[in-house]
């Protein structure tokens, strides 16, 4: 079962790829949450102590519901519209992103001969860890740019559930300290740019010239 | 060996398809029209359609010749083959090893008298349909490749018939392939039969279709015989989809026949569902969704390589 | 039955001094000609009767440096002289009613038909040499009259400019020959293929120089990517006969050395078979997109030859990995589809040039934006014409999707066996060929479509004109030809049968290795049948309920041209741009300013970046030459000066040493 999350982590992915719609980011993100959640759940589904317990609750509450409605918020307030238009549909991204899950399978393969690790979820958290990178490469967008970050933290904590680490609160808490930096200090950037740069409808990174 | 099925029921399913593919279309459309709050024409409604066009005078373009008359027919006979490589029933009537390359190869067939008997009309209406077909098809060939394909080398069966004997479902595995491969396969079947969201069947505004401004000349038995191709073809690739499931291998012929009809009820529910909700894509997004499908379909071959 | 194929080579001989003889132009096209149908039909039939009741024949004679000289008639060897004699049969019976109009305005076929009755009497003695002197000589002599078969209309810049380009390349691959049959006459102390096949013991490193300059010299010729940039330079600029020569028969010249390559060494290194594999599949998905691109007929037609070609290598690499793990069954379907694919395309490929030529008679100029509507105009031309499209996109029942069929199974078969990531290597491969084949649809339904199709673009009016009868025999013989291989593909399989028997291993091919292919024929004639009676069915229908011609539709709009028409390049242009970082696209356009505009030019072209990339080297090289040309000063005492300083310097060599 906790392949057919990680599958349908894989196809959020490629559904990523496809799109250049805000409100599909945060889709993703939520379903990206939801089955994170979900996998660590089942991962240690026999012992109910209380760390993991935790744990998953505070995945589901932080990268389910409170990570999408800040960005929905920072939508809102910045008016930042329906997404990034590009002019041309160019299946570019999708091709590459195909290439990094395949790659990133191998890799996997490669990995779970070493250390004995199930293929699948190792395999779709590097790809999980590549797409964010991707994302970031690849959009302007500097909303794109956070989504892509909440990504590669998703994939940091498969990898972490697929080697079976004795404490993932630890890494799972690292991630939320890193994640709590930075989407405060985005949300104080946006905020205070937007008062400096009343004019700015949206924010890319290559209007941030000085 | 080339076989021809001895069995009578897969011959009686095939002729079933033969009748029934209008009857599909026909209800395809019902739950359209339900959907939207409208009665809608009855279900045999494309049977009476297609029985005026047979009465109708065919007109032809001064400037068509010998393939405009000749590609009806030549259509028509690729779907009907086609649908005899199926293995509706626990055989195929016709059924040897490669018959999935003999498959998709007949379409292909099809689709290049379609695009030149588009083409020999000297419109430019036309020119543009047989250009999105003729694209539209090289991105949809390998999402049919990479579904069935994939599950040939995995089954390590060649024909159709042995390749769907084959899916059980004690595998967890095989369930969750045979989920994205539906996926994909629906995805394939609204870009080859021309459905929503790749081509709007209802409209005849060159602006927005794809095969149904390549025989915007056409009239009389050659419209009737197209029309038939058409809803053929789409009772073709639901049953394939349906097959994924292999009903009939894993329930026995009663109950599978049982699972195959309420199967393809629910995806002639899914594509009015498709089709009510949903705009036509931009046709630039249309490589992009087809790519889309390949991807997952790329996705299913690794995770079964590397499950195993 | 050799008596048959002394009789061949003797008239072709005979043929070579007709030139010298016979004054009158129209008389020795004639004859000439004739002779040649004779020649290579004699052999023909030797090779067919060769083939049909198979015996390993050899013969041997002495030659002084070259040590025993054999001509020997394997199943491999045969099954090439067959395909070879077949379309030299074809383009000798072509080449009369084509050179006609040549001759009618003014040139002189004598040189010409010197140097074509050469290309093919070399292009059938290459095939069954079996001694590596021999073979390179007789492969220089095969260049050198291709070459001078291409250069037929000399006054012109591009068909100049295109044999230049064939002639570099044909060296370089001797070149690349010359190096490896040197490093496998070290090693084995003889020239003959037989004694390198049998050689126990190879070293490693040395088969590693022997494959990949074996490779490379036979893959220039073949025209593999990225050596292929000389294919879409040259078939252009020769007259038709000889380019369908070019790209049915002497590109498979160097597909046999590559055969014969991977029959004589021993297959050590699945690597080689991976690597051909994804040379093969470049090839034939960077040919059939170019080909897309292209707006002249012939070039199209030649980058699809470069397509064509990487299936039969996809097909070579099979039965290379087949002979690594041992699979016989695997050697056997992927030489089967090699070999069977050799010989459709050299059908269907020499059947679209021989149509191509007689549409650049009846059009000005090969542009196929100016085309349209030849379809009434040359009528036997078009349906050939479309018999070959079909074929070449591998569509059934004809005899394209036959070994396509073949090559798909082996494919299939190899995914079963072979270890490790092989399979999904081999589903990719499989993907590929059916998106190539995507391609390839789109690429001829563009080309029948616009130029056979709709209304003529240049205002030619849609009068039938006369074609030459031997050219209509010619290309309905080849249409039939390429049905009977489709539709009966038992034939097909009893001329490669003999092939596979020569093979190491070849008792453990299982015997029903073709097996759904022999049958297959069953299901195309009931497909066939079927077609004809729902047309017939149409037909009574049709005339009871009544048929009127009209004009087209086209919404009410008053002021209709025929250059409202797609065009090509707007057919393709979606699938072009897919392309475009491998694709060099250069759009140059006017833009429409005012609201009644005049005319404005738009101008699209694709040129091949891999030949930009080789021009570059090109330049590269010749800067960096430039700067020893300070060598050359033109006085002569500096002149003086050099020769006192070698003297000087070999004097110095000799007291030191």
């Amino acid at each position: 079962m906790i392949n057919v999350l990680t599958i349908l982590f894989c196809l959020t992915l490629i559904y990523l790829a496809c799109t250049t719609r805000l409100t599909a980011y945060v889709l993703i993100l939520v379903l990206q949450g939801a089955l994170v959640a979900g996998v660590h759940t089942l991962a240690f589904f026999g012992d109910f102590s209380w760390s993991h317990i935790v744990v998953a609750a505070a995945v589901l509450l932080v990268r389910t519901v409170i990570i999408p409605l800040f960005i929905i918020r920072i939508i809102r307030q910045l008016d930042l519209g329906h997404g990034d238009r590009t002019r041309r549909y160019h299946p570019g991204f999708l091709i590459q992103m195909s290439a990094i899950v395949v790659i990133a399978f191998l890799i996997a393969n490669q990995l779970s001969g070493l250390a004995s690790v199930s293929v699948i979820p190792l395999g779709a958290a590097i790809a999980g860890m590549a797409g964010g990178g991707l994302l970031i490469v690849r959009r302007r967008l500097l909303l794109a740019h956070v989504v892509g970050f909440l990504i590669i933290e998703n994939g940091l904590f498969l990898l972490g559930i697929g080697v079976q680490a004795q404490m993932p609160w630890v890494i799972e808490l690292a991630g939320l300290l890193d994640l709590f930096v930075l989407v405060f200090l985005m949300g104080i950037a946006i905020n205070q740019l937007k008062s400096h740069f009343p004019e700015a409808e949206r924010v890319e990174l290559t209007t941030l010239q000085d | 060996m080339v076989r021809f099925s001895s069995e009578p029921l897969s011959w009686l399913a095939c002729a079933l398809c033969f009748a029934g593919a209008p009857l599909f279309t026909g209800i395809v459309n019902k739950l359209k029209a339900r959907l939207t709050g409208r009665l809608g024409p009855t279900v045999l409604q494309p049977y009476y359609e297609l029985l005026r066009l047979a009465r109708k005078e065919t007109v032809y373009s001064a400037n068509a010749g010998i393939i405009s008359r000749l590609a009806p027919g030549l259509i028509v006979c690729t779907v009907l083959f086609t649908t005899l490589l199926l293995p509706l029933g626990q055989s195929a009537p016709l059924s040897f090893p490669g018959d999935i390359i003999l498959f998709a190869y007949l379409l292909a067939l099809g689709r290049f008298f379609q695009i030149l008997a588009a083409l020999d009309v000297a419109s430019s209406f036309q020119g543009m349909g047989a250009s999105r077909e003729a694209r539209f098809a090289v991105f949809a060939e390998p999402i049919f490749f990479f579904t069935i394909g994939s599950l040939a080398i995995v089954t390590r069966r060649f024909s159709f018939e042995t390749v769907f004997a084959e899916i059980s479902w004690h595998d967890p595995f095989f369930v969750v392939f045979v989920s994205v491969g539906l996926l994909s396969l629906f995805f394939l079947m609204t870009a080859e039969c021309s459905r929503m969201p790749v081509d709007d069947p209802n409209t005849h505004l060159e602006l927005t279709m794809i095969h149904e401004v390549m025989i915007l000349d056409a009239s009389g038995f050659d419209l009737m015989l197209y029309q038939y191709a058409a809803s053929l073809k789409l009772l073709l690739y639901c049953s394939l989809a349906t097959l994924l499931l292999n009903p009939f291998g894993v329930f026995g012929p009663v109950l599978g026949l049982l699972i195959f009809v309420v199967t393809l009820f629910l995806l002639a529910l899914a594509l009015a569902l498709v089709e009510t909700l949903m705009a036509r894509f931009r046709l630039l997004l249309v490589p992009q969704f087809l790519l889309f499908a390949t991807a997952i379909g790329i996705l299913n071959i690794l995770i079964f390589t590397f499950s195993h | 039955m050799m008596t048959l194929l002394l009789i061949g080579f003797i008239l072709h001989g005979l043929n070579l001094l007709l030139p010298l003889l016979l004054r009158d132009n129209h008389r020795l096209n004639l004859v000439c000609n004739v002779l040649n149908v004779a020649a290579s039909g004699c052999g023909l039939f030797f090779s067919l009767s060769a083939l049909l009741a198979y015996q390993r024949i050899e013969y041997a004679f002495e030659l002084p440096v070259a040590g025993p000289v054999l001509i020997g008639f394997d199943g491999l060897s045969l099954f090439f002289l067959f395909t070879f004699q077949l379309l030299s049969v074809a383009g000798s019976l072509y080449a009369i009613g084509y050179l006609r109009h040549y001759i009618d305005c003014g040139h002189s076929v004598r040189g010409h038909l010197w140097f074509f009755t050469l290309l093919i009497l070399t292009l059938q003695l290459v095939v069954i040499v079996q001694n590596a002197l021999v073979f390179l000589v007789i492969w220089e002599l095969m260049a050198l009259a291709a070459y001078f078969s291409i250069v037929f209309d000399r006054h012109k810049e591009e068909v100049r400019r295109g044999g230049f380009w064939y002639l570099i390349a044909t060296h370089a691959s001797t070149f690349s020959l010359l190096v490896c049959f040197l490093t496998l006459h070290e090693a084995t102390g003889s020239w003959t293929f037989g004694d390198f096949a049998r050689y126990p013991s190879y070293d490693p490193k040395l088969l590693a120089v022997v494959l990949l300059t074996g490779f490379a010299g036979f893959g220039i010729k073949a025209g593999f990517v990225p050596f292929h940039v000389w294919l879409p330079n040259a078939h252009p600029a020769a007259p038709a006969h000889v380019s369908a020569l070019l790209s049915a028969i002497n590109i498979k010249a160097g597909i046999y050395g590559i055969s014969r390559l991977l029959l004589i060494v021993p297959a050590h290194d699945p690597a080689y078979g991976w690597g051909m594999l994804i040379v093969a599949l470049v090839s034939a998905v960077l040919g059939v997109w170019y080909a897309l691109a292209q707006h002249e007929i012939k070039r199209l037609l030649a980058y699809h030859s470069v397509e064509n070609i990487g299936i039969i290598g996809l097909g070579l690499a099979i039965a290379w990995l087949g002979r690594c793990y041992n699979l016989p069954e695997l050697i056997a379907l992927g030489l089967a589809g090699a070999l069977l694919h050799t010989l459709n395309h050299a059908i269907f490929k020499g059947l679209l040039f021989f149509g191509a030529g007689n549409v650049y008679l009846y059009a000005s100029g090969g542009n196929i934006e100016t085309m349209g509507g030849f379809a009434r105009i040359i009528p036997l031309t078009a349906t050939s014409f479309l018999v070959g499209a079909v074929s070449i996109c591998g569509l059934p029942p004809l005899n394209g999707f036959v070994s396509e069929f073949v090559i798909y199974k082996g494919l299939f078969r190899a995914s079963d066996s072979l270890p490790g990531y092989a399979p999904l290597v081999l589903l990719f491969a499989a993907v590929g060929l059916a998106f190539m084949g995507g391609l390839a649809l789109a690429c001829f339904t563009k080309l029948y479509g616009i130029v056979f199709l709709g209304q003529n673009r240049s205002g030619v009016a849609p009068v039938r004109q006369h074609e030459a009868g031997s050219s209509s025999a010619v290309l309905l013989g080849l249409a039939g030809l390429c049905a009977i291989a489709g539709v009966v593909p038992a034939t097909g399989l009893r001329l490669i049968t003999p092939a596979l028997h020569d093979l190491p291993g070849a008792s453990a091919i299982p015997v029903d290795w073709a097996s759904p292919l022999g049958q297959l024929q069953t299901v195309f004639l009931l497909f066939v049948a079927l077609t004809m009676s729902i047309c017939g069915v149409k037909l009574w229908i049709q005339n009871k309920t009544g048929v009127s011609l009209r004009e087209t539709w086209r919404c009410g709009y008053q002021a209709i041209n025929p250059r409202m028409q797609y065009t090509a390049s707007g057919f393709a242009e979606e699938l072009v741009k897919l392309g475009r970082p491998v694709l060099g696209l250069t759009v140059s356009w006017q833009p429409v300013r005012s609201v009644l505009p005049l005319a404005r030019r738009f101008h699209s072209h694709c040129h091949d970046r891999i030949e930009d990339g080789y021009l570059f080297l090109n330049r590269v090289i010749e800067r960096l030459l430039a700067s020893f040309r300070w060598i050359q000063s033109g006085n002569i005492r500096h002149y003086v000066l050099y020769v006192f300083a070698a003297v000087a310097f070999y004097l110095l060599c000799a007291l030191v040493w």
